[in-house]
Protein backbone atom coordinates (compact mmCIF):
# COMPACT_ATOMS: atom_id res chain seq x y z
CA UNK A 1 0.00 0.00 0.00
CA UNK A 2 2.84 2.36 0.75
CA UNK A 3 5.80 3.06 -1.42
CA UNK A 4 3.87 3.44 -4.61
CA UNK A 5 1.16 5.47 -2.94
CA UNK A 6 3.48 7.54 -0.77
CA UNK A 7 4.18 9.70 -3.80
CA UNK A 8 0.47 10.45 -4.07
CA UNK A 9 0.74 12.26 -0.76
CA UNK A 10 2.47 15.09 -2.54
CA UNK A 11 -0.62 15.67 -4.64
CA UNK A 12 -3.12 15.14 -1.87
CA UNK A 13 -3.92 18.16 0.27
CA UNK A 14 -4.08 17.03 3.94
CA UNK A 15 -7.12 19.28 4.51
CA UNK A 16 -9.05 17.56 1.75
CA UNK A 17 -8.14 14.13 3.10
CA UNK A 18 -9.25 15.10 6.61
CA UNK A 19 -12.54 16.59 5.42
CA UNK A 20 -13.20 13.48 3.34
CA UNK A 21 -12.44 11.29 6.32
CA UNK A 22 -14.80 13.25 8.56
CA UNK A 23 -17.57 13.27 5.95
CA UNK A 24 -19.02 9.98 7.22
CA UNK A 25 -18.79 10.82 10.90
CA UNK A 26 -16.69 12.32 13.69
CA UNK A 27 -13.29 10.79 14.40
CA UNK A 28 -10.40 11.50 16.72
CA UNK A 29 -6.84 12.12 15.51
CA UNK A 30 -5.53 8.60 15.32
CA UNK A 31 -8.76 7.36 13.71
CA UNK A 32 -8.41 10.02 11.00
CA UNK A 33 -4.87 8.85 10.28
CA UNK A 34 -5.82 5.21 9.90
CA UNK A 35 -8.93 6.06 7.87
CA UNK A 36 -6.97 8.33 5.48
CA UNK A 37 -4.31 5.65 5.07
CA UNK A 38 -7.02 3.09 4.32
CA UNK A 39 -8.91 5.07 1.66
CA UNK A 40 -6.05 7.02 0.06
CA UNK A 41 -2.86 5.19 0.93
CA UNK A 42 -1.39 8.44 2.29
CA UNK A 43 0.53 7.92 5.54
CA UNK A 44 -0.13 11.20 7.30
CA UNK A 45 2.23 12.07 10.13
CA UNK A 46 0.89 13.59 13.37
CA UNK A 47 2.56 16.96 12.72
CA UNK A 48 0.86 17.30 9.35
CA UNK A 49 -2.45 16.05 10.73
CA UNK A 50 -2.64 18.52 13.60
CA UNK A 51 -1.20 21.35 11.49
CA UNK A 52 -4.08 20.85 9.03
CA UNK A 53 -6.67 20.22 11.79
CA UNK A 54 -5.74 23.49 13.52
CA UNK A 55 -6.12 25.42 10.24
CA UNK A 56 -9.46 23.74 9.50
CA UNK A 57 -10.67 24.47 12.99
CA UNK A 58 -9.65 28.12 12.74
CA UNK A 59 -11.58 28.45 9.46
CA UNK A 60 -14.58 26.84 11.04
CA UNK A 61 -14.65 23.85 8.68
CA UNK A 62 -14.24 21.30 11.48
CA UNK A 63 -15.15 21.51 15.13
CA UNK A 64 -13.89 19.53 18.15
CA UNK A 65 -16.56 17.64 20.05
CA UNK A 66 -16.55 17.13 23.78
CA UNK A 67 -14.64 14.05 24.68
CA UNK A 68 -11.79 13.03 26.87
CA UNK A 69 -8.96 15.51 26.52
CA UNK A 70 -6.54 13.07 24.91
CA UNK A 71 -8.96 11.71 22.31
CA UNK A 72 -11.03 14.62 21.16
CA UNK A 73 -13.30 13.69 18.21
CA UNK A 74 -13.65 16.16 15.37
CA UNK A 75 -16.67 16.61 13.18
CA UNK A 76 -17.11 18.40 9.88
CA UNK A 77 -19.21 21.60 10.02
CA UNK A 78 -21.83 22.70 7.50
CA UNK A 79 -19.34 25.13 5.94
CA UNK A 80 -16.83 22.30 5.83
CA UNK A 81 -19.35 20.14 3.98
CA UNK A 82 -19.89 22.90 1.42
CA UNK A 83 -16.18 23.43 0.92
CA UNK A 84 -15.60 19.70 0.58
CA UNK A 85 -18.28 19.26 -2.10
CA UNK A 86 -16.96 22.30 -3.99
CA UNK A 87 -13.46 20.85 -3.82
CA UNK A 88 -14.59 17.41 -4.92
CA UNK A 89 -16.59 18.85 -7.83
CA UNK A 90 -13.59 20.85 -8.95
CA UNK A 91 -11.39 17.76 -8.66
CA UNK A 92 -13.92 15.77 -10.64
CA UNK A 93 -13.61 18.27 -13.48
CA UNK A 94 -9.83 17.89 -13.33
CA UNK A 95 -10.16 14.11 -13.31
CA UNK A 96 -12.49 14.18 -16.31
CA UNK A 97 -10.16 16.42 -18.33
CA UNK A 98 -7.18 14.41 -17.21
CA UNK A 99 -8.65 11.16 -18.42
CA UNK A 100 -9.72 12.74 -21.68
CA UNK A 101 -6.34 14.27 -22.42
CA UNK A 102 -4.27 11.26 -21.44
CA UNK A 103 -6.61 8.87 -23.24
CA UNK A 104 -6.66 6.56 -20.24
CA UNK A 105 -9.77 4.37 -20.00
CA UNK A 106 -12.21 5.44 -17.32
CA UNK A 107 -12.53 1.97 -15.93
CA UNK A 108 -13.62 1.05 -12.50
CA UNK A 109 -10.13 0.02 -11.58
CA UNK A 110 -8.73 3.33 -12.82
CA UNK A 111 -11.24 5.09 -10.62
CA UNK A 112 -10.09 3.02 -7.71
CA UNK A 113 -13.58 2.16 -6.53
CA UNK B 1 -0.30 2.51 12.26
CA UNK B 2 2.87 3.49 10.45
CA UNK B 3 3.56 0.93 7.81
CA UNK B 4 6.92 -0.79 7.52
CA UNK B 5 9.29 1.18 5.33
CA UNK B 6 11.63 -0.23 2.75
CA UNK B 7 14.79 1.51 3.90
CA UNK B 8 16.19 0.72 7.31
CA UNK B 9 15.28 3.29 9.95
CA UNK B 10 17.72 6.12 10.46
CA UNK B 11 16.52 6.51 14.02
CA UNK B 12 15.71 3.72 16.38
CA UNK B 13 11.99 3.70 17.29
CA UNK B 14 12.84 4.66 20.86
CA UNK B 15 14.94 7.63 19.75
CA UNK B 16 12.27 8.71 17.26
CA UNK B 17 9.61 8.55 19.98
CA UNK B 18 11.75 10.58 22.37
CA UNK B 19 12.55 13.20 19.72
CA UNK B 20 8.91 13.41 18.68
CA UNK B 21 7.84 14.08 22.26
CA UNK B 22 10.52 16.71 22.59
CA UNK B 23 9.35 18.39 19.37
CA UNK B 24 5.76 18.53 20.63
CA UNK B 25 7.12 20.59 23.53
CA UNK B 26 8.83 22.89 20.99
CA UNK B 27 5.49 24.17 19.74
CA UNK B 28 4.17 27.52 21.03
CA UNK B 29 2.52 27.40 24.41
CA UNK B 30 -0.98 28.15 23.15
CA UNK B 31 -0.69 25.41 20.53
CA UNK B 32 0.45 22.98 23.21
CA UNK B 33 -2.41 23.87 25.54
CA UNK B 34 -4.81 23.04 22.75
CA UNK B 35 -3.21 20.06 20.92
CA UNK B 36 -0.26 18.58 22.82
CA UNK B 37 -2.29 15.98 24.71
CA UNK B 38 -3.93 14.75 21.51
CA UNK B 39 -0.68 14.57 19.56
CA UNK B 40 1.04 12.74 22.40
CA UNK B 41 -1.83 10.28 22.42
CA UNK B 42 -1.44 9.71 18.67
CA UNK B 43 2.29 9.26 19.12
CA UNK B 44 1.53 6.60 21.73
CA UNK B 45 -0.55 4.69 19.22
CA UNK B 46 1.63 4.91 16.13
CA UNK B 47 5.26 3.96 15.76
CA UNK B 48 7.22 7.20 15.25
CA UNK B 49 9.98 7.18 12.62
CA UNK B 50 12.41 9.77 11.33
CA UNK B 51 9.58 10.94 9.04
CA UNK B 52 7.46 11.65 12.11
CA UNK B 53 10.31 13.60 13.67
CA UNK B 54 10.91 15.69 10.54
CA UNK B 55 7.19 16.31 10.16
CA UNK B 56 6.84 17.46 13.77
CA UNK B 57 9.86 19.69 13.43
CA UNK B 58 8.27 21.37 10.39
CA UNK B 59 5.03 21.65 12.31
CA UNK B 60 6.82 23.29 15.25
CA UNK B 61 8.60 25.76 12.96
CA UNK B 62 5.40 26.70 11.15
CA UNK B 63 3.45 27.05 14.42
CA UNK B 64 6.21 29.22 15.87
CA UNK B 65 6.03 31.45 12.80
CA UNK B 66 2.22 31.56 12.90
CA UNK B 67 1.08 34.78 14.62
CA UNK B 68 -2.07 32.98 15.78
CA UNK B 69 -0.05 30.64 18.00
CA UNK B 70 2.74 32.86 19.13
CA UNK B 71 1.75 33.14 22.73
CA UNK B 72 2.24 36.36 24.62
CA UNK B 73 4.37 35.19 27.53
CA UNK B 74 7.01 32.94 25.99
CA UNK B 75 7.45 34.49 22.58
CA UNK B 76 7.15 38.08 23.66
CA UNK B 77 10.81 38.30 24.60
CA UNK B 78 11.83 37.18 21.14
CA UNK B 79 9.33 39.50 19.53
CA UNK B 80 10.52 42.41 21.63
CA UNK B 81 14.09 41.62 20.64
CA UNK B 82 13.23 41.33 16.95
CA UNK B 83 10.99 44.39 17.20
CA UNK B 84 13.90 46.59 18.11
CA UNK B 85 15.81 47.75 15.01
CA UNK B 86 19.10 46.84 16.66
CA UNK B 87 17.90 43.36 17.57
CA UNK B 88 16.62 42.79 14.06
CA UNK B 89 19.93 44.02 12.67
CA UNK B 90 22.01 41.75 14.91
CA UNK B 91 19.87 38.72 14.11
CA UNK B 92 19.96 39.30 10.35
CA UNK B 93 23.71 39.97 10.49
CA UNK B 94 24.33 36.76 12.38
CA UNK B 95 22.33 34.78 9.81
CA UNK B 96 24.19 36.46 6.93
CA UNK B 97 27.55 35.77 8.60
CA UNK B 98 26.66 32.11 9.01
CA UNK B 99 25.65 31.93 5.34
CA UNK B 100 28.89 33.55 4.17
CA UNK B 101 30.94 31.28 6.43
CA UNK B 102 29.14 28.28 4.98
CA UNK B 103 29.75 29.42 1.42
CA UNK B 104 33.44 30.15 2.01
CA UNK B 105 33.90 26.87 3.85
CA UNK B 106 32.10 24.97 1.10
CA UNK B 107 34.18 26.60 -1.62
CA UNK B 108 37.40 25.88 0.22
CA UNK B 109 36.35 22.30 0.76
CA UNK B 110 35.48 21.71 -2.89
CA UNK B 111 38.75 23.37 -3.86
CA UNK B 112 40.52 20.96 -1.53
CA UNK B 113 38.59 18.01 -2.96
CA UNK B 114 39.68 19.00 -6.46
CA UNK B 115 43.31 18.71 -5.51
CA UNK B 116 43.63 15.66 -3.36
CA UNK B 117 44.28 13.24 -6.20
CA UNK B 118 47.78 11.84 -6.05
CA UNK B 119 50.27 13.21 -8.56
CA UNK B 120 50.63 11.07 -11.64
CA UNK B 121 53.92 9.53 -12.65
CA UNK B 122 55.51 11.82 -15.20
CA UNK B 123 56.37 8.98 -17.50
CA UNK B 124 52.69 8.35 -18.16
CA UNK B 125 51.95 10.67 -21.01
CA UNK B 126 53.76 13.87 -20.27
CA UNK B 127 52.59 16.40 -22.83
CA UNK B 128 54.69 19.34 -21.96
CA UNK B 129 57.75 20.57 -20.11
CA UNK B 130 58.90 24.13 -19.60
CA UNK B 131 61.88 25.63 -17.80
CA UNK B 132 61.60 28.93 -15.97
CA UNK B 133 63.90 31.68 -17.31
CA UNK B 134 66.27 31.28 -14.36
CA UNK B 135 66.40 27.53 -14.88
CA UNK B 136 65.27 26.76 -11.32
CA UNK B 137 61.72 25.58 -12.00
CA UNK B 138 60.29 23.04 -14.39
CA UNK B 139 56.59 22.95 -15.24
CA UNK B 140 55.43 19.49 -16.30
CA UNK B 141 52.02 18.83 -17.82
CA UNK B 142 50.77 15.29 -17.59
CA UNK B 143 47.82 16.41 -17.84
CA UNK B 144 47.99 17.88 -14.34
CA UNK B 145 50.31 20.79 -13.87
CA UNK B 146 53.31 19.94 -11.71
CA UNK B 147 55.89 22.46 -10.60
CA UNK B 148 59.35 21.04 -9.86
CA UNK B 149 62.31 22.73 -8.30
CA UNK B 150 65.51 21.79 -10.14
CA UNK B 151 67.70 24.23 -8.22
CA UNK B 152 69.59 21.14 -7.08
CA UNK B 153 69.72 19.15 -10.32
CA UNK B 154 70.75 16.03 -8.47
CA UNK B 155 67.53 16.04 -6.50
CA UNK B 156 64.53 17.51 -8.30
CA UNK B 157 61.68 18.20 -5.87
CA UNK B 158 58.02 18.41 -6.74
CA UNK B 159 56.84 21.64 -5.11
CA UNK B 160 53.18 21.29 -5.91
CA UNK B 161 50.66 20.36 -8.50
CA UNK B 162 47.21 21.24 -9.67
CA UNK B 163 44.87 18.57 -10.92
CA UNK B 164 43.67 19.50 -14.37
CA UNK B 165 43.05 18.44 -17.91
CA UNK B 166 45.84 20.29 -19.61
CA UNK B 167 47.04 19.03 -22.93
CA UNK B 168 48.63 20.21 -26.12
CA UNK B 169 51.25 22.89 -25.85
CA UNK B 170 54.27 22.45 -23.58
CA UNK B 171 53.51 25.65 -21.72
CA UNK B 172 55.77 28.67 -21.46
CA UNK B 173 57.14 30.84 -18.67
CA UNK B 174 57.04 34.61 -18.93
CA UNK B 175 60.36 36.40 -18.43
CA UNK B 176 59.28 37.42 -14.92
CA UNK B 177 59.56 33.76 -13.91
CA UNK B 178 56.25 33.48 -12.07
CA UNK B 179 53.74 33.72 -14.88
CA UNK B 180 53.17 30.48 -16.75
CA UNK B 181 50.84 29.73 -19.63
CA UNK B 182 49.52 26.27 -20.40
CA UNK B 183 46.92 25.10 -22.82
CA UNK B 184 44.01 22.96 -21.83
CA UNK B 185 40.86 23.83 -23.70
CA UNK B 186 41.42 27.55 -23.43
CA UNK B 187 44.88 28.69 -22.44
CA UNK B 188 45.36 29.12 -18.72
CA UNK B 189 47.60 31.64 -16.98
CA UNK B 190 49.17 30.50 -13.70
CA UNK B 191 50.94 32.26 -10.89
CA UNK B 192 53.65 29.82 -9.83
CA UNK B 193 55.42 32.13 -7.38
CA UNK B 194 54.07 30.01 -4.50
CA UNK B 195 53.56 26.59 -6.06
CA UNK B 196 53.17 24.70 -2.77
CA UNK B 197 50.76 23.00 -2.38
CA UNK B 198 49.49 24.06 -5.75
CA UNK B 199 50.08 26.68 -8.42
CA UNK B 200 47.40 29.32 -8.63
CA UNK B 201 45.23 29.61 -11.71
CA UNK B 202 44.71 33.32 -12.34
CA UNK B 203 43.02 33.66 -15.74
CA UNK B 204 41.90 31.83 -18.82
CA UNK B 205 42.59 33.06 -22.32
CA UNK B 206 39.20 33.34 -24.02
CA UNK B 207 39.22 30.80 -26.85
CA UNK B 208 39.15 32.34 -30.30
CA UNK B 209 39.13 29.12 -32.31
CA UNK B 210 38.34 25.49 -32.00
CA UNK B 211 41.29 23.23 -31.47
CA UNK B 212 44.42 23.48 -29.46
CA UNK B 213 47.71 25.28 -29.34
CA UNK B 214 51.02 23.85 -30.52
CA UNK B 215 53.30 26.34 -28.86
CA UNK B 216 53.26 29.47 -26.73
CA UNK B 217 56.01 32.09 -26.67
CA UNK B 218 56.31 35.21 -24.53
CA UNK B 219 57.95 38.32 -25.96
CA UNK B 220 61.06 39.47 -24.09
CA UNK B 221 59.10 42.38 -22.62
CA UNK B 222 56.86 39.86 -20.88
CA UNK B 223 53.76 41.68 -22.04
CA UNK B 224 52.91 39.95 -25.27
CA UNK B 225 52.13 36.27 -25.52
CA UNK B 226 51.99 34.56 -28.90
CA UNK B 227 50.22 31.27 -29.57
CA UNK B 228 50.79 28.97 -32.55
CA UNK B 229 47.44 27.33 -33.09
CA UNK B 230 46.56 23.91 -34.42
CA UNK B 231 44.17 25.53 -36.90
CA UNK B 232 47.02 27.41 -38.55
CA UNK B 233 46.40 30.79 -36.98
CA UNK B 234 48.55 32.81 -34.65
CA UNK B 235 47.05 34.69 -31.70
CA UNK B 236 48.67 37.53 -29.80
CA UNK B 237 47.62 38.35 -26.24
CA UNK B 238 48.39 41.30 -24.05
CA UNK B 239 49.24 39.90 -20.60
CA UNK B 240 50.46 43.15 -19.03
CA UNK B 241 47.68 42.51 -16.52
CA UNK B 242 47.85 38.71 -16.26
CA UNK B 243 44.53 38.63 -14.42
CA UNK B 244 42.80 40.20 -17.42
CA UNK B 245 44.54 39.03 -20.59
CA UNK B 246 43.28 40.72 -23.76
CA UNK B 247 43.47 39.41 -27.29
CA UNK B 248 45.33 41.80 -29.55
CA UNK B 249 45.29 40.05 -32.89
CA UNK B 250 44.58 36.79 -34.66
CA UNK B 251 46.34 36.11 -37.94
CA UNK B 252 45.74 33.39 -40.48
CA UNK B 253 49.23 32.09 -41.20
CA UNK B 254 49.17 28.51 -42.37
CA UNK B 255 46.47 26.48 -44.01
CA UNK B 256 44.62 24.45 -41.44
CA UNK B 257 45.21 20.81 -42.05
CA UNK B 258 42.05 18.95 -42.89
CA UNK B 259 43.13 15.81 -41.16
CA UNK B 260 43.16 15.82 -37.39
CA UNK B 261 46.48 15.43 -35.67
CA UNK B 262 47.30 11.77 -35.32
CA UNK B 263 50.26 9.82 -34.09
CA UNK B 264 51.91 12.94 -32.77
CA UNK B 265 51.98 14.53 -36.21
CA UNK B 266 51.87 18.30 -36.00
CA UNK B 267 49.26 20.32 -37.85
CA UNK B 268 48.63 23.99 -38.43
CA UNK B 269 51.13 26.44 -37.03
CA UNK B 270 53.66 24.26 -35.27
CA UNK B 271 56.46 26.38 -33.82
CA UNK B 272 57.20 29.89 -32.60
CA UNK B 273 60.24 31.85 -31.50
CA UNK B 274 60.83 35.48 -30.59
CA UNK B 275 64.19 37.25 -30.75
CA UNK B 276 65.56 37.09 -27.19
CA UNK B 277 66.65 40.71 -26.83
CA UNK B 278 64.74 43.51 -28.48
CA UNK B 279 66.91 44.28 -31.48
CA UNK B 280 66.91 47.66 -33.16
CA UNK B 281 63.52 48.00 -34.77
CA UNK B 282 61.69 45.74 -32.35
CA UNK B 283 61.35 42.03 -31.83
CA UNK B 284 61.19 39.60 -34.71
CA UNK B 285 58.84 36.68 -34.48
CA UNK B 286 59.45 33.44 -36.33
CA UNK B 287 56.71 30.93 -37.00
CA UNK B 288 56.84 27.53 -38.60
CA UNK B 289 54.00 25.47 -39.99
CA UNK B 290 53.13 21.87 -40.69
CA UNK B 291 54.34 22.09 -44.30
CA UNK B 292 57.82 23.18 -43.22
CA UNK B 293 57.44 26.86 -44.16
CA UNK B 294 59.06 29.39 -41.81
CA UNK B 295 57.77 32.97 -41.71
CA UNK B 296 59.45 36.00 -40.15
CA UNK B 297 57.28 38.73 -38.68
CA UNK B 298 57.96 42.29 -37.68
CA UNK B 299 56.46 42.41 -34.20
CA UNK B 300 57.54 45.89 -33.17
CA UNK B 301 53.85 46.77 -32.97
CA UNK B 302 52.10 43.60 -31.81
CA UNK B 303 48.70 44.98 -32.75
CA UNK B 304 49.87 45.43 -36.34
CA UNK B 305 52.23 42.54 -36.77
CA UNK B 306 53.39 42.27 -40.37
CA UNK B 307 54.90 39.53 -42.48
CA UNK B 308 58.50 40.27 -43.43
CA UNK B 309 59.49 37.21 -45.39
CA UNK B 310 58.38 33.66 -46.02
CA UNK B 311 61.12 31.05 -46.22
CA UNK B 312 60.44 28.03 -48.39
CA UNK B 313 60.27 24.61 -46.81
CA UNK B 314 63.44 22.49 -46.85
CA UNK B 315 61.54 19.26 -47.04
CA UNK B 316 58.01 18.12 -46.47
CA UNK B 317 58.17 17.73 -42.70
CA UNK B 318 56.55 20.10 -40.20
CA UNK B 319 58.71 22.59 -38.38
CA UNK B 320 59.22 21.07 -34.96
CA UNK B 321 61.18 23.79 -33.21
CA UNK B 322 62.58 27.28 -33.77
CA UNK B 323 65.31 29.08 -31.85
CA UNK B 324 67.01 32.44 -32.18
CA UNK B 325 70.64 32.84 -31.18
CA UNK B 326 71.08 35.10 -28.11
CA UNK B 327 72.02 38.07 -30.31
CA UNK B 328 69.02 37.40 -32.53
CA UNK B 329 71.15 37.15 -35.68
CA UNK B 330 70.76 33.42 -36.32
CA UNK B 331 67.54 31.49 -36.59
CA UNK B 332 67.72 27.73 -36.21
CA UNK B 333 64.77 25.68 -37.36
CA UNK B 334 64.38 21.97 -36.80
CA UNK B 335 62.09 19.95 -39.01
CA UNK B 336 60.39 16.79 -37.92
CA UNK B 337 62.52 14.78 -40.37
CA UNK B 338 65.70 15.57 -38.42
CA UNK B 339 66.93 18.48 -40.56
CA UNK B 340 68.23 21.56 -38.74
CA UNK B 341 68.64 24.72 -40.81
CA UNK B 342 70.68 27.76 -39.74
CA UNK B 343 69.86 31.12 -41.32
CA UNK B 344 71.34 34.56 -40.92
CA UNK B 345 68.39 36.79 -40.07
CA UNK B 346 70.36 39.88 -38.99
CA UNK B 347 68.46 41.54 -41.80
CA UNK B 348 65.08 39.84 -41.51
CA UNK B 349 64.01 41.08 -44.91
CA UNK B 350 66.84 39.19 -46.59
CA UNK B 351 67.70 36.02 -44.68
CA UNK B 352 70.73 34.07 -45.82
CA UNK B 353 71.14 30.32 -45.60
CA UNK B 354 74.08 29.41 -43.38
CA UNK B 355 74.03 25.64 -42.95
CA UNK B 356 71.86 22.55 -43.13
CA UNK B 357 72.59 20.07 -40.35
CA UNK B 358 71.27 16.58 -39.85
CA UNK B 359 70.44 14.77 -36.69
CA UNK B 360 71.89 11.31 -36.43
CA UNK B 361 71.11 8.51 -34.12
CA UNK B 362 74.14 6.35 -33.54
CA UNK B 363 73.65 2.97 -35.10
CA UNK B 364 70.20 3.92 -36.23
CA UNK B 365 70.72 5.33 -39.71
CA UNK B 366 67.18 4.51 -40.70
CA UNK B 367 65.71 6.21 -37.67
CA UNK B 368 62.38 7.78 -38.51
CA UNK B 369 62.35 11.16 -36.84
CA UNK B 370 58.82 11.98 -37.91
CA UNK B 371 56.77 13.16 -34.98
CA UNK B 372 59.67 12.51 -32.68
CA UNK B 373 59.53 15.78 -30.82
CA UNK B 374 62.71 17.65 -31.63
CA UNK B 375 63.75 20.56 -29.42
CA UNK B 376 66.67 22.91 -30.04
CA UNK B 377 68.48 25.51 -27.94
CA UNK B 378 71.43 27.86 -28.37
CA UNK B 379 73.98 28.14 -25.59
CA UNK B 380 74.05 31.42 -23.67
CA UNK B 381 77.13 32.53 -25.57
CA UNK B 382 75.61 31.53 -28.88
CA UNK B 383 78.58 29.36 -29.80
CA UNK B 384 76.83 25.98 -29.67
CA UNK B 385 73.45 24.63 -30.68
CA UNK B 386 72.00 21.56 -29.00
CA UNK B 387 69.13 19.39 -30.21
CA UNK B 388 67.31 16.61 -28.45
CA UNK B 389 65.33 14.29 -30.64
CA UNK B 390 63.10 11.38 -30.00
CA UNK B 391 63.98 11.63 -26.32
CA UNK B 392 66.93 9.42 -27.15
CA UNK B 393 69.63 11.38 -28.96
CA UNK B 394 71.24 14.64 -27.95
CA UNK B 395 73.39 16.32 -30.58
CA UNK B 396 75.52 19.42 -30.11
CA UNK B 397 77.09 21.48 -32.87
CA UNK B 398 79.74 24.16 -32.74
CA UNK B 399 78.09 27.08 -34.50
CA UNK B 400 80.64 29.77 -33.64
CA UNK B 401 81.25 29.92 -37.39
CA UNK B 402 77.75 28.99 -38.56
CA UNK B 403 78.71 28.42 -42.20
CA UNK B 404 81.19 25.81 -41.01
CA UNK B 405 79.08 24.31 -38.22
CA UNK B 406 80.53 21.04 -36.94
CA UNK B 407 79.00 18.32 -34.83
CA UNK B 408 80.65 18.12 -31.42
CA UNK B 409 78.87 15.01 -30.14
CA UNK B 410 75.79 12.91 -30.26
CA UNK B 411 74.88 10.97 -27.17
CA UNK B 412 72.08 8.52 -26.91
CA UNK B 413 70.52 7.44 -23.73
CA UNK B 414 67.48 5.66 -22.55
CA UNK B 415 66.84 7.51 -19.34
CA UNK B 416 64.25 9.79 -20.88
CA UNK B 417 60.80 8.33 -21.18
CA UNK B 418 58.33 9.13 -23.89
CA UNK B 419 56.81 12.57 -23.82
CA UNK B 420 57.82 16.15 -24.10
CA UNK B 421 61.24 17.46 -23.14
CA UNK B 422 62.48 20.97 -22.47
CA UNK B 423 65.81 22.73 -22.53
CA UNK B 424 66.96 24.91 -19.69
CA UNK B 425 67.85 28.39 -20.92
CA UNK B 426 71.22 28.12 -22.57
CA UNK B 427 70.70 24.46 -23.35
CA UNK B 428 72.69 23.26 -20.33
CA UNK B 429 70.02 20.92 -19.02
CA UNK B 430 67.24 18.84 -20.46
CA UNK B 431 64.19 17.96 -18.40
CA UNK B 432 61.89 15.17 -19.39
CA UNK B 433 59.80 12.36 -18.06
CA UNK B 434 61.81 9.39 -16.83
CA UNK B 435 61.52 5.93 -18.33
CA UNK B 436 60.38 4.67 -14.96
CA UNK B 437 59.47 6.03 -11.60
CA UNK B 438 57.61 9.00 -10.29
CA UNK B 439 60.17 11.73 -10.67
CA UNK B 440 61.71 14.06 -13.19
CA UNK B 441 64.60 13.06 -15.44
CA UNK B 442 67.27 15.72 -15.78
CA UNK B 443 70.20 15.61 -18.11
CA UNK B 444 73.07 17.96 -17.51
CA UNK B 445 75.10 18.80 -20.57
CA UNK B 446 78.57 20.18 -19.98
Amino acid sequence: MHGKFDDLGRFADPSLLILTSLADGAKHGYAIMTDVAAFSGVAMEPGTLYGALSRLERRGWVRPLDGEERRKPYEITATGQEILSEQLASMQRIVRVGFKRTGLPRTASAWGS
Amino acid sequence: MTAPREAGPVLSPAAAARLSRFLVRCHPRRWRERYAAEVLDVLDQCLPTEHTVLDLWLSAVSAQLDPAWRGRPSASAVRAWMGRPFGMFVTISAVMLLLVAGLVGGAAYSDYLGNIGPPMPLSDGTFGMAFSPDGRLVAAINPNLEIWSVADPARPVRLGYSVGDLAGAPGAFAPNGWLLVTSGGPGILWDVSHPTPRPKEIATLPPDHAGGVNQYAFFPDGRILAAANVNGTMTLWDTADPYHPARIATLAVAAASGAPASGGQLTGLTALAVTPSPAAGGPVLASGDASGVVTLWDASDPARISRVVTLPAQGKAPVSALAFSPDGDILASADDDGTVVLRDVSNPAAPAMLAVLHLTAQGRADFNWLGSNIEIAFSADGRTLTAVAGNTAVTRWDVASPRAATRLFTVTGDSLGSGAVAFAPGGTEIAGPPTAGDTLALWQLR
